[in-house]
């Protein structure tokens, strides 16, 4: 018997889109602590310009670690996690060219007039945005209650999110005296 | 070349925009990141990220100008700055590079692949064919290596230009420095005759870019072909190509008063009471400014959908005047 193709809604596209942006954030947060618990100004200096360098490097592997992930795995850890699946309508994974057109070209093109491209999900039958139509592809729910796992997902993200930024902030609290010494 | 039918172009390209709204999708898309066609805009990006020696040198000359200026902190800064390692800053130079590298390869995607996919839409809707963003994004990749070829091409010559022509201006004023009365002469007529040369150049530039990219897409022509073709047809069509030019910069500079109408229509009288009822109501005040900002977000979309159209518009105009040579003249 022939399987029917069940496509992912826009809220499960953005549950899975909102998992790997917290992971980015976790990324990011993480070495902040460091640059807070400075002890002198040279540690400081120290601190930030590896933060930086760290970002710039996010910055350059994160557009071929999603392309890889897509043409590979056929999706980001966000959409596997749940179990969707970005592929061609003929069910084929995309190829890397495929996969950076969509990464690059599709978000400029559905981020376009204040993210209609995206919201396009709701209105077409095969649940495609624009970035979906401008290469023929879509994202199938490979999980019937894949969603409830990426809430799960989403919340323990979200409480480590949480967790790290408290211990930014208490950091700084507790070395604060050296922050307010440095500006005067 | 006969004179075209300018009111018809307007009447044709109106009713386009108006029955292709998907059109409006390339339309936003063929300006993003400017034009690529000026290749000084590449060179300035790359001079924003000096080498590792330089850097140096800066840094090593920051406490002579601005250490008096800052204290000990700005001392401590630049101590700090001669003992990062040569790696940090080749590693932080190659990563950024790339960063601009990638941004640049990108944006010449976009914008490419949103003109090929624009002309050949224009000339779907023209036809009577149904156009949609998934039966024309694949003309903008059929094109798109071509596309970059030419913009890159065009880059070139404009960014030649800029080199050449300073240059020629410096060996001119060299030679007659000696005689008062000719290097004054050379410093006021040379560098108008330079400004009046470069601005007709980036002119013919950008008419040979307009034909050009519709020979490669609309006729089929290679990147050479194409670019030598579209400077035969500059010279015919000069006239009827600066009038469509001109046509096209008046109905922008109506759509951008259009949008500066609608600014000042949308937020200015209400962020003008919110302010007036600052101190005697603040809650009205705050809830005026929250109603003005959300105006704002309103305008920015009605503006951007404005422009959208505006360039489907121009670029509609530009394939008549186009199909117009080909027909009337070419074939």
């Amino acid at each position: 018997m022939e399987k029917t193709t069940v496509y992912a809604t826009f809220w499960e596209r953005f549950l899975s889109r909102l998992i790997d942006t917290l992971v980015y954030l976790m990324l990011i947060f993480i070495p902040l602590n460091s640059i807070v618990l400075s002890k002198s100004f040279d540690l400081l200096l120290d601190n930030i310009s590896n933060f930086t360098l760290f970002i710039l490097i996010i910055a350059l592997i994160i557009l071929p670690f999603e392309t890889l992930m897509i043409s590979k795995l056929g999706g980001t850890p966000g959409k596997l996690l749940i179990g969707l699946r970005i592929q061609k309508t003929s069910g084929k994974l995309l190829n890397p060219k495929e996969t950076f057109i969509r990464l690059t070209l599709g978000r400029a093109v559905s981020g376009l007039f204040f993210g209609l491209g995206y919201f396009w999900i709701f209105k077409n039958e095969k649940r495609q945005g624009w970035h979906d139509l401008i290469n023929d592809s879509v994202v199938v729910r490979k999980i019937n209650y894949g969603w409830l796992i990426g809430l799960l997902i989403l919340i323990v993200f979200a409480i480590i999110n949480v967790a790290i930024v408290s211990g930014v902030i208490a950091g700084f609290a507790a070395n604060f005296s050296f922050f307010s010494h440095l500006l005067g | 070349m006969k004179t075209p039918n300018f009111s018809e172009y307007i009447k044709n390209s109106f009713e386009i925009v108006k029955k292709n709204k998907w059109l409006w999708i390339f339309g936003a898309l063929v300006g993003t990141g400017g034009s690529f066609n000026s290749g000084s805009r590449i060179s300035d990006m790359l001079d924003k990220n000096p080498g590792q020696g330089t850097q140096n040198n800066l840094l090593k000359d920051l406490p002579k100008t601005t250490s008096g200026v800052l204290g000990d902190a700005t001392s401590a800064l630049s101590d700090w700055f001669s003992q990062v390692p040569t790696f940090k800053w080749v590693l932080f130079t190659l990563i950024i590079v790339l960063l601009i590298v990638m941004g640049i390869t990108i944006a010449l995607i976009i914008q490419n692949w949103a003109r090929g996919a624009l002309i050949k839409g224009l000339d779907k809707a023209r036809q009577g064919t149904h156009v949609d963003l998934k039966n024309t994004s694949p003309d903008g990749f059929a094109y798109l290596k071509r596309l970059i070829g030419l913009s890159l091409l065009l880059g070139l010559v404009v960014f030649g230009l800029g080199v050449a022509a300073p240059f020629l201006w410096v060996v001119i004023f060299l030679v007659f420095k000696n005689i008062a009365i000719l290097k004054i002469l050379w410093i006021i007529l040379g560098i108008l005759l330079f400004i009046i040369i470069f601005v007709l150049t980036l002119l013919l530039v950008t008419i040979v870019n307009v034909f050009a990219q519709r020979l490669i897409v609309l006729e089929n022509f290679g990147v050479r072909a194409a670019f030598k073709k579209a400077l035969y047809i500059s010279r015919q069509t000069l006239l009827a190509s600066f009038l469509t030019g001109f046509i096209n910069f008046c109905f922008r500079l109506m759509a951008g008063i259009l949008s500066l109408v609608l600014l000042a229509i949308s937020i200015g009288p209400s962020s003008f009471i919110a302010y007036n009822l600052w101190q005697s109501n603040p809650v009205t005040s705050v809830l005026l400014i929250t109603l003005t900002a959300m105006s704002f977000l309103v305008f920015i979309f009605f503006s951007s959908c404005l422009m959208a159209a505006m360039n489907v518009f121009s670029y509609s105009n530009w394939n008549q005047l186009f199909n117009d040579y080909i027909k009337t003249d070419h074939k």
